[in-house]
């Protein structure tokens, strides 16, 4: 009974909609051919890949390169500081945005506003080549932070070679980048929040601070709770760019992730079938991360991905 | 119903085929127009290019693509090799025309990686081979080159006339099966060995009255005086993010370790870094480091910093090679600074007076610049012909003096570059004359002529730097270039890999002091789990085969 | 206002200011410094430590240097052609996409939705991408930066929730006056959503103009390299001479270090004058595209 009504609806909506599903198709064909075809290349993560005899040819090993990831010497180590950092920079990346939106929203000079946002917009325009290196100059011990750090009366040491400083350089550069243009999403969410409440609410004789809290931040929170699900589920898949031109062998304690580990077997040891295991662990942990916090958001706020 | 069902099925089923069909068409339709319409704009954009690769005239079938890493020195002036005059003469001279395809620099090692990963391959292809993960003998395995033996035999008699007169030379770039597989980049002469060495400023010397240091404690004294009275800030500071550099560390050298393999007196081969010479070196650094005796940004240092370092005083003493580093830098800094002067310094003993035993060489066949015939090339001949070239007489004179009467003249039987070298009119530095001209300065499939090298250094202490580092016995302690049976070699790169992650991480904790050298023990034990007697039993294992080829 | 703002919010409001212009100047600074730091005399540079304010001498000489360099104007040739190509495909891919995401009353959106959104956190990895992007023949060309990164799952996202915004009765009308689908979206749509449009410029814009990683694996040609790939070189490299073709080695030294900052500029300034032209859009204030629902 329920299969017949699906294929009747499914008929109806085909014909009503066909216009629509033709427009869709190159969205889709390209989903396909450029998200989905590389997934099933993703079998060479079970298979001694090699280029001679293609990825169907190739030999199966079955968990091989998982367990060989899973008991190498690293393992705990690289999980250790992918959630580390990953961790840092979602417990003070994320809500900075929030916060310099938040103050801003409160600016009443039009002009200094759009100053303000249009400097702090200013970093994310940089490439992290360039970032990176202004970085490394800054971190010398003759570089610009220790030339501050001796203002404050500090010792001069070279920086980008101490182990424990490199996760607070590396959270607090992004947040400098980023900080301006992760703002804008939540001031437009902020110019959507109905100017009534407000004054509904001051006439209730509530201040700036209560009215934050009762309808400035209710007003914005499904956005607040999207970016922070579709953060949660890109928790452990931390780019290697930014590491890769960042770290050094002084500092792989703290700054070896995942990803630059497979950027390390993969493309400089050649190992293909290795570092695409280690990627679809990689790609398995955000999934589950993901479902996770999408449900626990459905439970307690309502807001849901799907 | 069932049928209704079933229509369901094969229209969702053929429209999601239409999609996949309809749309992989168009893209690829896409691709296609896109990629004529892009090279034609490319072709507009460097007519010049082309019309200077028409005139070389070589119409004689299709063009080879030949895939290098192109010297920096080459990049500064040209865009590709073809285009040099070194370039346009080689397909000259041979009759053959060549593509070649570059990658961006420091990236070579990824798109060789993805190259390999997609087999579709140039059809030459020059590389450090013996870096192929699984070895060269895996490579030809593989299917993605070609043994060489009959085609040097058959085609190439220039080659097949110098291997067989160097036999020494013949039984290094064969695999243990007895395989050829690329054309070698060959250092001519023992002196192009030795190239990388201690130097530090000689007026500073001069100065302070004190002599080249030959010793540790020697040094020690010099580092010290270059601190305090001349305010160096890094006295010694050198690349360490250089691997060729910091391998080549001559004060490890002196307490007879290194930071790779060695063959010991035993006749077996050893792994420095696990050894007691290793930590005697790891406890002088960590002094000299503490005392500031060595650059405090020792970690991420890097060519740019150092030459502004040694340049400017702040640092007196670096290791580095004698032509890119001592050369450059010294005709830098006397426009500035009149008197500066570097010279090279010995390899350091523990006693004075002793002979230096360890120190930087190369092998013969330094495992770079040599390259092989894919299994993509279709006209097998004629990439012989064009490899073959470079061994005879003229193509030897060639690569590394470039065209007579243009780059070099003949006076008196000797090769004598012209002023476009070495005052160049458009005011080219002389390693990028040179880079334009010939390919002797840096390496390639050919033999390399000291003579190039003779008249490239132009200071005195330069001239005299193959003596002063080669006065070792260096050659005694190298491991030839052995490799792992292509069974072994993915177990030997594993562990390998993890080893030299965890040595170069561990020495520098040692040196910066933030691991203490009483946990050296404990280090070495986790060397060994990490599989370094295997490694060393691989190594071993092939440098029997070695020895029996 | 026509309530009188408390001492306790007066106190707040100049903090703010304080608050803010502090983080302008963080913002700011490093950018400021790069730049006087490219127009500074080389040789005063190198000796130089602590904070800069403005430039030590003045000299262009670094910028007469980077112009000279022949692959500067072809990346920029090459860059300027991915990202004018790559934001006219950019757009119209995730214009369809976000608009097909916005109909309701659409059985099969659930499941595309799921479909796509799969995507963002699960990948076949590098490897498998790169294998993929040769069997399209997609390496060795321009093209293979532009075909294979036409839609950010995320920018359609953003996209969808702004067109949802719009009010269903202008599209309603036009379909009963038979308007096609194409037609709504090109003739209404679109127009009413010139402001997310542009926001989605400047984001697919500035992610273009930053790319490098695809490039300097997929291209074997130099002629064909965009501009960050040069940058790269010229940063990473750390050899200065491969810019500085004409000059004698002395004078490699001398502008060494202002050339490094010269390039910075050369390569970051082009991207960010694109802003002011679309700032007005974002301080109208009409980014309703926030990720609602």
């Amino acid at each position: 009974m329920k299969k017949q009504s699906f294929s009747q609806r499914a008929k109806k909506d085909f014909r009503r909609n066909r216009a629509l599903y033709l427009l869709v198709l190159p969205v889709l064909a390209f989903y396909i051919i450029f998200h989905y075809k590389p997934m099933y290349g993703a079998i060479i993560a079970f298979k001694d890949y090699s280029p001679g005899t293609g990825i169907a040819a190739s030999p199966w090993v079955g968990l091989a390169n998982f367990t060989r990831f899973f008991s190498g010497p690293y393992f705990a180590r690289l999980i250790r500081n992918t959630l580390l950092l990953s961790l840092y920079s979602l417990l003070f990346g994320f809500p900075a945005p929030i916060i310099l939106a938040l103050l801003l929203n409160e600016v009443r000079n039009k002009k200094f506003k759009s100053v303000t946002q249009t400097i702090t917009y200013l970093p994310h325009f940089i490439s992290m080549i360039v970032v990176t290196g202004m970085i490394s100059n800054f971190c010398l011990s003759n570089g610009l932070f220790n030339d501050i750090i001796v203002l404050f009366g500090g010792e001069r040491s070279p920086l980008l070679q101490n182990p424990n400083l490199y996760r607070t350089i590396y959270v607090a550069s992004s947040i400098w980048q980023e900080v301006g243009w992760g703002s804008i999403i939540y001031l437009s969410a902020l110019s959507g929040v109905d100017a009534q409440l407000y004054e509904a609410a001051s006439i209730d004789g509530a201040g700036k601070w209560k009215q934050m809290l009762n309808v400035t931040l209710p007003g914005i929170s499904p956005t607040i709770i999207t970016m922070l699900i579709l953060k949660m589920g890109s928790l452990m898949s931390l780019g290697y760019e930014k590491t890769i031109l960042l770290y050094n062998a002084s500092t792989y304690e703290t700054a070896d992730i995942i990803s630059s580990y497979t950027y390390r077997v993969g493309l400089l040891d050649q190992d293909w079938s290795y570092s695409t295991a280690i990627g679809l662990f990689n790609s398995v942990i955000n999934c589950v991360l993901l479902v996770i916090s999408n449900r626990l958001s459905k439970k307690l706020s309502d807001t849901s991905l799907w | 119903m069932r049928k209704k069902n079933v229509l369901a099925v094969i229209l969702s089923a053929a429209l999601a085929a239409a999609t996949l069909a309809g749309c992989g068409g168009t893209d690829n339709k896409d691709g296609l127009q896109t990629g004529n319409s892009q090279t034609g704009s490319s072709q507009a954009g460097s007519s010049q290019t082309d019309s200077t690769q028409a005139e070389t005239g070589s119409q004689s079938g299709t063009a080879l693509t030949y895939w290098c890493e192109l010297n920096q020195n080459v990049s500064a002036n040209y865009s590709n090799l073809g285009e040099t005059p070194f370039g346009k003469e080689w397909q000259k001279e041979t009759g053959i025309t060549v593509e070649f395809q570059h990658p961006p620099a420091n990236q070579g090692s990824e798109q060789f990686s993805l190259m390999l990963a997609d087999g579709e391959l140039p059809d030459l292809l020059e590389y450090a081979w013996m870096n192929y993960p699984g070895g060269p003998e895996k490579a030809i395995k593989d299917g993605n080159i070609y043994e060489l033996t009959d085609i040097i035999n058959q085609y190439c008699p220039n080659l097949r006339k110098y291997l067989d007169e160097n036999p020494d030379i013949d039984r290094m770039i064969k695999t243990d099966e007895g395989h050829y597989y690329c054309f070698p980049f060959i250092r001519g002469d023992d002196r192009l060995c030795n190239t990388i060495g201690l130097m530090l400023r000689q007026d500073w010397l001069e100065e302070l009255d004190m002599e080249v240091p030959t010793t540790i404690d020697e040094w020690h004294d010099v580092l010290v005086a270059f601190r305090d009275k001349k305010g160096a800030t890094a006295p010694l500071s050198w690349e360490y993010t250089m691997g060729s550099l910091t391998s080549a560390n001559p004060f490890a050298y002196a307490y007879g370790t290194c930071r790779e393999f060695y063959l010991g007196d035993d006749g077996k081969i050893h792994f420095g870094p696990a050894e007691d010479g290793y930590k005697q070196y790891l406890e002088l650094f960590h002094q000299w480091y503490g005392e500031k005796l060595i650059d405090q940004d020792l970690a991420s240092l890097q060519l740019d910093q150092v030459s502004a370092k040694i340049t400017s005083g702040q640092a007196g003493a670096s290791i580095g090679w004698a032509g890119s580093r001592m050369g450059t830098w010294v005709n830098a800094a006397v426009q500035t600074n009149p008197d500066f002067m570097l010279v090279c310094a010995p390899y350091p003993t523990i006693n004075k007076g002793d002979q230096p035993q360890m120190g930087q060489i190369d092998n013969r066949y330094p495992n770079q610049g040599s390259v092989a015939i894919t299994t993509s090339c279709k006209d097998i001949e004629a990439a012989a012909k064009l490899m073959d070239f470079a061994y005879g007489e003229e193509g030897h004179m060639m690569f590394n003096f470039g065209i007579e009467g243009e780059s070099y003249n003949m006076i008196d039987g000797y090769p004598t570059y012209t002023d476009v070298i070495l005052n160049n009119p458009d005011g080219w530095s002389v390693a990028q004359s040179l880079s334009a001209y010939i390919r002797g300065n840096y390496n390639g499939p050919f033999v390399q002529d000291i003579r190039y090298l003779e008249q490239y250094y132009t200071i005195d202490t330069q001239k005299e730097s193959n003596l002063i580092w080669g006065a070792t016995n260096a050659a005694k302690y190298k491991v030839p270039p052995v490799t792992p049976t292509t069974e072994e070699s993915k177990e030997y790169s594993t562990i390998m890999n993890e080893i030299n992650t965890y040595r170069d991480e561990m020495t520098l904790k040692f040196i910066l002091g933030d691991e203490s050298l009483d946990k050296f023990d404990e280090y070495v034990k986790t060397l060994n789990e990490l599989g370094l007697e295997r490694a060393l039993e691989i190594q071993n294992a092939a440098l029997d085969r070695y020895n029996a080829r | 206002m026509k309530i009188k703002r408390s001492m306790g919010e007066r106190i707040f409001g100049v903090f703010n200011y304080i608050i803010l212009s502090l983080i302008m100047l963080l913002c700011f600074y490093p950018v400021w410094y790069v730049l006087v730091a490219s127009f500074s005399d080389s040789g005063l540079l190198m000796q130089h430590s602590g904070l800069l304010f403005k430039s030590l001498g003045f000299n262009t000489d670094a910028y007469v240097k980077v112009f000279q360099n022949p692959m500067i104007l072809r990346g920029y040739a090459n860059t300027l052609f991915i990202l004018v190509v790559g934001v006219v495909f950019d757009i119209i891919m995730t214009s369809l996409g976000a608009y097909f995401l916005s109909r309701k009353n659409v059985m099969f959106k659930k499941p595309i939705i799921i479909l796509i959104m799969f995507t963002m956190f699960f990948s076949g990895g590098m490897i498998p991408f790169y294998l993929n992007l040769k069997d399209l023949h997609l390496t060795k060309t321009l093209w293979g930066l532009i075909i294979p990164f036409m839609i950010s799952t995320y920018n359609m996202i953003i996209l969808r929730t702004s067109f949802e915004s719009l009010p269903d009765s202008l599209v309603e009308a036009a379909q009963i006056d038979g308007a096609s689908h194409f037609k709504i979206l090109g003739r209404i749509v679109l127009p009413l959503s010139k402001a997310i449009i542009a926001v989605m410029v400047l984001y697919y814009g500035v992610g273009i103009w930053n790319a490098w990683f695809w490039a300097s694996a997929i291209i074997r040609d130099r002629e064909q390299y965009p501009l960050q790939v040069i940058l790269r070189e010229i940063l990473l490299q750390n050899d200065v001479g491969s810019m500085s073709a004409g000059v004698s080695v002395a004078d490699q030294e001398a502008v060494g270090m202002t050339i490094k900052y010269a390039t910075i500029v050369v390569a970051t300034v082009p991207i960010l004058c694109v802003y002011p032209f679309l700032q007005r859009y974002f301080t109208k204030g009409v980014m309703i595209g926030a990720v609602k629902e």
